[in-house]
């Protein structure tokens, strides 16, 4: 390694050089801080003052600057040495503007300057300029698990952008729940009827796309790897596997539709006559199909009347965690259940169709969906319903009137349908302990199965949607490289999935070129430093590997860490966690 | 031992040894704030752009998350001879604000466990102390502070001073 040469330079501009003494903080470097170059500058983020330290670099051969001027989160372009080591002492936001300007303050403002200027040159001594990762990987094509609306826009957006996919869905045809649907909610103006879905045109351009290979009937076996390099093993149906080398993943497997069964109250399953949202789009096709209107089931008789239930086993706190069915709202079945009512009324005005709702939300511009609806005569009744009553072919709905405060029902219905909910498809949930082997409940199956000592899946946050940072980083999930999009993620409608694929693509972009250069993904963007184990001393204590929050650390036979770089995020969390006391 | 190039156990640690720390009697207290880079150092610094004030005896250090909190940085801040150690971080839990997702509470709970060497070395348990952030918390983190040195105030000067 080259000659350490250290230089402070003091910065007067900005008000510093009234409100401290620079020339004591200059000698402070020198004396205690051992400074072998310290320069004060009446401005030192002007271009002559970053050309003095410039030069200072080259000619000088400077190789560790220690900056005391703004905070290290100002001037970060004027001040950038990729070069060399750096440190910033904060003088002016962190002592000179969060202090007093009176006399009293000054001696005490001073300490603090002297103070930052002590510590800034203890630091940069410390400091050694990142080398980077020698262990990148450079693939960069995206793996795309789900074939429904957000995988289908994950994969031509990943495309169109110029990077290959793979794409790998469980069913023998894509499409997903898209597919099943009759129409869909409009996403444009003038929101007025139910739209095409236009699935079948978005099937045909994945099919068309020379840099989309899809597996269908496929599952994957085994994810191995980091961003860059990550290595997934596909199992197919006929019982042959492949082996896919990518870059980044998108999960976006969807949704399963809540289980109507354990909805006992409105008697799903014992009348034909009652049917969930997806069974009512699938007697929707089937009418199309034969070119006729709905019939009832039961007889295939004609329907007069349409009773919508909404939030059916949603929005449930019957107990005080959880309550028995989904405690929150899915956020797209007010608006088909509107579509749904207007199968019915386009078709026929004169059958009766009565949405039975405690809150309507439509979402953005679907507001004027629901106004269409009314025009339409679709009746909204503001009411929770309290149970379904089967008959031979029409059905009775009793429900509390919320308006009038009453119990009230309608009589002679022949279609019920249920507003049931969405249930993330996230796979395993790792934070569970294995269940026991005589478990009654169906174990849920891992998407990803990864290799990580974490667990085969992405971490759960709440109610069983994969984790991501609501807050900041919307897609992200904590297995870097990894990205979800769609109901995976949070219970969404088409419109919203189709935003969220196109957002969690982008990021998989990012990932696959950040991990290329070695360089970290949000939020140290860019960060070039990744953790540096000595073994020696190691007690194996395993602290770092389960602590990780993004699950770059793996074990070896002797339960060493294992890290992997390109998976890290830089927190520095496995550095907090890490027991052994070094020499202080 | 972890380290990173530019960030570990060391370079906080120069840091937090290099402050000149004056003697019991001198009525100036020693405060070691260790603030999330994230979210609580911004808030630090905009304090300052909007001039609000806190008190001048802390020292603040930006470190990457919480969760590279090493004990070993409390510890040695306190046989320095600081009367207080402040550890800033993001709020964790379900709706959590961590940017690294589990690192402030990882801190949290490590954190919890400190009392115990507090009373090895029989200083008050006040003396270190863990706050939440949120990078709007603009006015609230002046507060903080001044409130905690009333506190160190209140229990007196650290008896480690000069043993370092």
């Amino acid at each position: 390694m080259a000659e350490v040469k250290t230089a402070a330079y003091i910065c007067k501009g900005c008000g510093i050089g009234e409100r401290v003494n620079t020339a004591q903080m200059a000698a402070i470097a020198t004396k205690e801080g051992k400074m072998s170059l310290v320069r004060e500058h009446e401005f030192l983020c002007s271009a002559a003052g970053v050309q003095t330290i410039r030069d200072d670099i080259e000619k000088e051969a400077v190789s560790h600057v220690m900056i005391a001027a703004c905070s290290r989160r100002a001037k970060t372009e004027a001040f950038q040495f990729p070069t060399v080591a750096l440190s910033r002492a904060n003088i002016r936001e962190g002592v000179i503007w969060s202090q007093p300007d009176t006399p009293e303050a000054k001696e005490t403002t001073q300490e603090m300057a002297d103070d930052y200027v002590r510590m800034g040159c203890a630091e940069v001594k410390k400091i050694q300029v990142p080398a980077g990762n020698a262990v990148v990987g450079h693939n960069k094509r995206i793996l795309v698990v789900g074939g429904g609306i957000s995988g289908i826009t994950a994969a031509l957006e990943a495309a169109k952008t110029g990077y290959d996919v793979v794409l790998v869905e469980k069913e023998k045809q894509l499409g997903g729940w898209t597919a099943m649907l009759h129409k869909r909610v409009p996403d444009r103006e003038p929101f007025r009827d139910p739209a095409d879905t236009g699935i079948h045109g978005l099937i045909a351009a994945v099919n068309a796309e020379p840099r989309i290979k899809v597996y269908l009937n496929a599952v994957i076996a085994e994810t191995s790897g980091a961003p860059g390099r990550f290595s997934a093993r596909i199992a197919i149906e006929s019982g042959s596997t492949a082996t896919e080398e990518v870059g980044a993943i998108v999960q976006a497997s969807g949704f399963s539709l809540y289980d109507a069964n354990k909805l006992t109250e409105f008697s799903y399953g014992k009348s034909p006559n009652i049917v969930d949202q997806a069974g009512l789009e699938k007697l929707a096709q089937e009418a199309a199909a034969r070119g006729e209107p709905i019939r009832r089931p039961s007889d295939g008789g004609a329907v007069k009347s349409v009773a919508f239930v909404q939030c059916a086993g949603q929005r449930d706190h019957t107990n005080a965690t959880a309550g028995r069915h989904l405690p929150y709202c899915s956020g797209f079945c007010c608006n088909t259940s509107i579509k749904q009512a207007m199968y019915f009324k386009d078709a026929n005005p004169a059958v009766d169709t009565v949405v039975i709702y405690t809150d309507l939300r439509t979402p953005g511009n679907t507001e004027d969906f629901y106004r269409s609806a009314q025009d339409k005569g679709v009746i909204f009744t503001k009411g929770k319903v309290s149970a379904v009553e089967p008959g031979a072919n029409a059905c009775t709905v009793r429900f509390k009137d919320l308006i009038l405060d009453e119990e009230t029902s309608l009589a002679d219905v022949d279609l019920v349908v249920l507003a049931t909910g969405q249930v993330p498809n996230s796979g395993v949930n790792i934070d569970l302990p294995p269940a026991a082997p005589d478990a009654t409940e169906v174990k849920p199956i891992s998407i990803l199965n990864l290799t990580y000592r974490q667990g085969k899946d992405l971490p759960q946050l709440k109610y069983g949607f994969t984790d991501s940072h609501f807050i900041c980083f919307p897609y992200e999930t904590r297995r870097t490289g990894i990205y979800t999009a769609g109901p995976v993620r949070r219970p969404m409608d088409i419109a919203q999935a189709i935003e969220d694929a196109t957002g969690a693509t982008l990021k998989a972009i990012q990932a696959a070129e950040n991990a290329e250069l070695g360089r970290s993904a949000h939020p140290r963007s860019g960060d070039l430093s990744f953790p540096i184990v000595r073994l020696e001393g190691c007690t194996q204590c395993k602290r770092c590997t389960v602590e990780c929050p993004f699950g770059a650390i793996d074990e070896d036979a002797k339960s060493y860490p294992v890290f992997n770089e390109s998976r890290c995020r830089r927190c520095g969390t496995c550095m907090g966690a890490c027991p052994v006391r070094v020499i202080s | 031992m972890i380290s990173f190039e530019n960030y570990s156990v060391d370079t906080v640690g120069a840091q937090l040894k290099a402050v000149d720390i004056p003697d019991e009697f001198s009525e100036k207290p020693r405060i070691l704030v260790l603030a999330c880079e994230n979210d609580a150092y911004p808030a630090l610094d905009m304090a300052g752009m909007q001039r609000r004030h806190y008190s001048a005896f802390v020292r603040v250090v930006p470190v990457r998350c919480l969760g590279s909190v090493n004990t070993i940085w409390i510890t040695d801040a306190l046989n320095s001879g600081y009367d207080g150690v402040m550890m800033m971080g993001c709020k964790h839990g379900d709706d959590y604000q961590c940017h690294f997702v589990k690192g402030s509470e990882l801190a949290s709970y490590r954190m919890g466990k400190i009392d115990d060497t507090l009373k090895q070395m029989a200083l008050e348990t006040e003396r270190v102390a863990t706050y939440e952030v949120a990078i709007s918390d603009i006015a609230r983190v002046p507060q903080l502070i001044d409130d905690y040195a009333k506190v160190i105030e209140k229990i007196g000067m650290s008896p480690m001073k000069g043993f370092a």
